[in-house]
């Protein structure tokens, strides 16, 4: 009985030293690392620059007849863009320069409305996937020579579009000449919600 | 002068005249066909009636493919001062197959601040010199890419991309 006794009470003593060790171990823990420190860690932020990244053409060709019974009077090719940017872009026209000289009597029409020795052209987004336009609604419309800020397309980051080459002419116009447009697309990041 | 002399002599001369007579001939034959191009008064620009539509858009479509460029350019390079190099990032993919040749100007005055010269398909110009000192200041500006056929030099076409340069001192 006294052994059994003896044996409880060393038990308890152990118990409550290893306890205490524990205990005492769990706090200097808790002091060592205060909530919220970052010591000396330093930390660097570099600013990426924004990469503008498009495919574009930078010649179109187009044909103009009056012999075309649609409204649109133009044959033109497909104007693929790509934007290979991880931002959104627009595709706006700077300038086009328009050189008539070789027709006689032509005038150039900055609205789309023809008076019989006018010619107008402009530019249209796709509407049906490989389809020219039949019509010149939702065109817009090249200025002769001068400077102009008219959006044509905005993609999205990675995004493809297309878009054609569409116009009309006056009955009067000869069409036994040649004549030069040439507009110049420019990329931006958009400023077009 | 003994006969044989003679006859080299004019056998000489034979060739010279005849060695002159052809190259005039050549010379005003090819200036002619260079310079002198007459055009038919009876043709007609446009479609012919009666041809495929479709046709002459596939036509369209390869010449407007074949002046497709591919582009990259910082939208925003920073130059420490107006004499330092900036990070222009300017790049003329592999895949291009032409010529570049980059021009920056200022939008409001139409200064230009920038030339490069061509730069081949797969190469890039990491930084540079601006060719004016601009004070320091932030300017709008348009980069104009002028597209050039690889083998011959030739002129294809120019498109545009605006930037913004700040310069920091």
């Amino acid at each position: 009985m006294k052994k059994r006794t003896i044996f409880l009470q060393f038990a308890l003593a152990a118990s409550l030293v290893f306890s205490t060790i524990a205990s005492a171990a769990s706090a200097a823990s808790t002091k060592d690392i205060p909530i919220g420190g970052s010591g000396q860690m330093e930390m660097v932020g570099t600013i990426e620059p924004t990469i503008l990244s498009v495919t574009m053409p930078t010649f179109v060709p187009f044909n103009i007849s009056s012999s075309i019974t649609y409204q649109n009077k133009v044959v033109s090719p497909r104007i693929n863009v790509k934007n290979n940017s991880n931002v959104p872009v627009q595709i706006d026209v700077a300038y086009t320069k328009v050189n008539l000289s070789k027709i006689k009597d032509a005038q150039w029409s900055n609205t789309g409305t023809v008076k019989e020795n006018q010619i107008a052209i402009g530019l249209k987004q796709e509407e049906i996937e490989n389809e020219m336009p039949e019509t010149l609604a939702h065109a817009k419309w090249l200025k002769a020579n001068v400077a102009q800020d008219t959006n044509v397309m905005i993609l999205d980051a990675n995004q493809k579009g297309a878009m054609y080459v569409v116009g009309t002419l006056g009955q009067k116009v000869s069409e036994n000449a040649t004549f030069n447009v040439t507009p110049t697309f420019v990329v931006s990041r958009t400023s077009i919600d | 002068m003994s006969k044989s002399k003679k006859r080299v002599l004019i056998v000489a001369g034979i060739a010279l005249l005849l060695a002159v007579t052809i190259s005039v001939c050549y010379f005003i034959f090819t200036k002619n066909s260079k310079t002198d191009l007459v055009y038919d008064d009876n043709a007609t620009t446009g479609i012919m009636p009666g041809t495929d539509i479709d046709k002459r858009k596939e036509e369209l479509q390869e010449m407007l493919d074949r002046s497709m460029i591919a582009f990259s350019i910082n939208t925003s390079p920073v130059f420490i001062n107006g004499t330092s190099e900036g990070n222009l990032l300017i790049e003329n993919p592999g895949n291009n197959a032409k010529l570049l040749k980059i021009s920056i100007q200022i939008n409001d005055t139409e200064e230009e601040v920038y030339t490069s010269n061509y730069l081949k398909p797969g190469t890039y110009i990491e930084s540079a010199k601006l060719d004016k000192v601009l004070e320091k200041g932030t300017y709008d500006a348009t980069a104009y890419f002028s597209a050039y056929e690889e083998e011959t030099g030739e002129y294809i076409g120019k498109t545009g991309a605006q930037i913004a340069i700040t310069v920091q001192n």
